[in-house]
């Protein structure tokens, strides 16, 4: 099941871009970036909805009714939660809305991390796999064995470069520095001391980075250059969208978008 | 103060624990999946008749063939940098030479005369050869003096035996391209190299120069190429045909197409060639027209090379089953032995030896009419 929706779709769309560019250099790696923009596209409308809910969710933190009500129902939590799912309902707003993308983001970081290995096939049992994922529209005689080179990486293993001596995980570092940029710029200004939500994100643009970036070290550097792909694009997404907070990105910036 | 923060953990800790147990399948999964095809494969096998020597996971192993007991393994202690799933080679001072496929990547000459009594013990490090970059997938080719040994990092590396050196240096390293996954096979004359980036190579032994131009196959070849009774060469690919190859002229013709990949090398009784296919066939091709004398359909695809023994062919297939047949393609008999093979079956004395996959035991032996002699099922 996994496998026939997931993994043999993933493998077969990294495949099919790879063959339009079999003759560029790092081929694999191009087709990787491809295949996340088409990712990106796709899941475009999830990704605006959970900005949508965002800032639904940010505008009633600093509501003026909904402040009272916390205020109000601070002792009584069973109140306070009636009150809370009357003034979504009451909005139109969708607590999961802003989760959906990041729940989507999981099984496709690890269909393509399994699509990447598989395609690559770095062993004989890995390319009988592979022989077996491949559609019959794909002539993947001539397309196998794919090169695993891009840049200065092989993309079927994690990434260091040797500088005196030392490995320093380059593409770990700018996943991690990519994903707190994007948390960061996507931080909602809040006002309101009590915001739940203001709080989760400023966690999470703490832990997301580390948790990428040691995904990032320990892994094919494929999947590093998805997350680094995806993160760009996110960023252009909020900038285009004129969601980008900016400000998020200076110290104390957070304080001073609250402060305003 | 405090109560404002206990009341925020309280009202955040379903999300939190919402995002955490995200992030942890996440990465359960993830880790879960990290190991597979790297180096992961089936176990290599060969035998010198009495012993069975299986490469398999963290060890090489040899079992004796009369009654299924481990005589010994190597290392001593199991090491997660060490894998073993090339074809052992055996060299003919009883020398057994092995590569690793895992993060070590050490080609290794271990000497079992070094061991004495009965107990299970370790041979000796003869030699030990750390130049390589990849994995050893594909067993080393052994020609009067020199090692001619294939790595996955696309190089032959070629070695000297009697250099009475412990840790060995590359007498001359050949870089070829692509994924070296074949034993090179020779003629006495000339090293032949199939690899997975289509080409066969044919190197002189002695020059370390190209004979001719590498061939192109249209697709990988992860198969011995097999000197024909005419001496020719004889190769399938990926591209689902089997070519013949003139060692003189490195000229190419097609000898027959497949219904699918043709994983294994061929084999030859003199007259025909064998080889089966992904889409589970096995073929009789007469070496010198090309017309195909029969085939039959096993009950899976033929990934490893058939063997030639006793006026049969036997070979594996990827459902678990191995099956003899005549040289006119009638089955003699069938075994179901389980799991999935796809390592070449070999031969001792009065006995067939399958190495299955995923099964409850790493070895089986069959005598020759295809009944199950023992099972070995290495000790922890």
């Amino acid at each position: 099941m996994w496998d026939t929706l997931i993994i043999h779709p993933f493998t077969n769309l990294l495949l099919w871009i790879y063959s339009l560019m079999a003759n560029v250099p790092g081929a694999f790696g191009w087709a990787i970036i491809l295949f996340t923009i088409v990712i990106r596209a796709v899941t475009w409308p999830l990704n605006a909805q959970q900005l949508k809910g965002a800032q639904a969710m940010q505008e009633m933190q600093n509501d003026k009714e909904w402040q009272a009500i916390q205020k109000k129902y601070a002792k009584d939590k069973e109140k306070l939660a009636q009150e809370q799912m009357r003034i979504y309902k009451e909005k139109g707003i969708n607590p999961f809305s802003s989760c959906l993308p990041t729940l989507i983001q999981f099984p496709i970081i690890i269909g393509l991390y399994q699509a990447i290995i598989r395609a690559l096939a770095s062993a004989p049992l890995g390319l009988l796999q592979l022989a077996r994922s491949v559609y019959p529209t794909l002539s993947a005689a001539a397309l196998i064995p794919l090169n695993s080179r891009f840049l200065w990486m092989d993309l079927g293993q994690p990434e260091s470069i040797p500088i005196f001596g030392f490995n320093l995980p380059t593409l770990a570092l700018i996943v991690a520095i990519t994903t707190y940029i994007q948390s960061k710029l996507t931080m909602p200004a809040s006002s309101n001391p009590g915001d739940q939500s203001a709080a989760m994100s400023k966690t999470m643009s703490i832990y997301m980075p580390l948790l990428l970036g040691y995904f990032a070290l320990t892994f094919a550097s494929g999947l590093s250059v998805y997350f680094i792909t995806s993160n760009l694009l996110g960023i252009l997404q909020y900038a285009v969208q004129g969601k980008a907070n900016w400000r998020n990105l200076l110290p104390g910036g957070d304080k001073q978008a609250k402060a305003k | 103060m405090i109560l404002s923060s206990r009341r925020k953990f309280t009202s955040m800790k379903p999300k939190s624990i919402f995002f955490v147990l995200v992030i942890v399948l996440a990465a359960v999964l993830l880790s879960g999946c990290s190991g597979q095809g790297l180096n992961n494969s089936w176990p290599g096998l060969a035998s010198d008749g009495e012993i069975a020597y299986l490469a398999s996971g963290q060890y090489l192993y040899a079992i004796r063939l009369n009654d299924g007991r481990e005589i010994w393994r190597y290392p001593a202690k199991s090491s997660n940098s060490l894998q073993f799933i090339a074809q052992p080679v055996i060299a003919p001072d009883g020398t057994i030479v092995i590569g690793s496929a895992g993060s070590d990547h050490r080609l290794v000459a271990l000497d079992p005369s070094s061991l004495s009594g009965d107990t299970v013990k370790t041979p000796a490090e003869k030699w030990i050869f750390s130049e390589a970059k990849s994995s050893w997938i594909a067993g080393a080719l052994i020609l009067d003096d020199k090692v001619f040994a294939p790595n996955s990092d696309g190089t032959l590396y070629v070695l000297d035996l009697q250099d009475g050196l412990s840790t060995k240096s590359a007498l001359q390293k050949i870089e070829l391209g692509g994924a070296l996954w074949a034993q090179p096979s020779t003629d006495g004359n000339l090293v032949y190299v199939a690899s997975v980036d289509h080409y066969l190579y044919a190197i002189d032994p002695e020059t370390y120069e190209f004979a001719w131009p590498a061939i192109d196959l249209g697709g990988a070849a992860p198969g011995t190429p097999l000197v024909g009774p005419d001496g020719n060469l004889y190769i399938g690919s990926f591209a689902s045909e089997v070519v013949k190859v003139d060692p003189a002229t490195g000229k190419d013709t097609l000898l027959t197409s497949t219904q699918g990949w043709v994983w294994g090398g061929p084999v030859t009784d003199g007259q025909n060639i064998y080889f089966g296919d992904l889409e589970g066939n096995l073929f009789a091709v007469d070496a010198a027209s090309g017309n195909q004398s029969w085939s039959i359909q096993p009950d899976g695809p033929v990934v490893g090379s058939p063997l030639l023994t006793n006026d049969v062919i036997v070979f594996a297939t990827e459902s678990g089953s191995v099956y003899a047949v005549d040289t006119d393609g009638k089955i003699v008999w069938q075994r179901e032995v389980g799991g999935q093979i796809y390592t070449p079956p070999v031969t001792g004395v009065d006995r067939i030896i399958v190495a299955p996959l995923q099964a409850e035991f790493a070895l089986a032996v069959l005598d020759t009419s295809g009944n199950q002699v023992w099972t070995f099922i290495p000790e922890k």
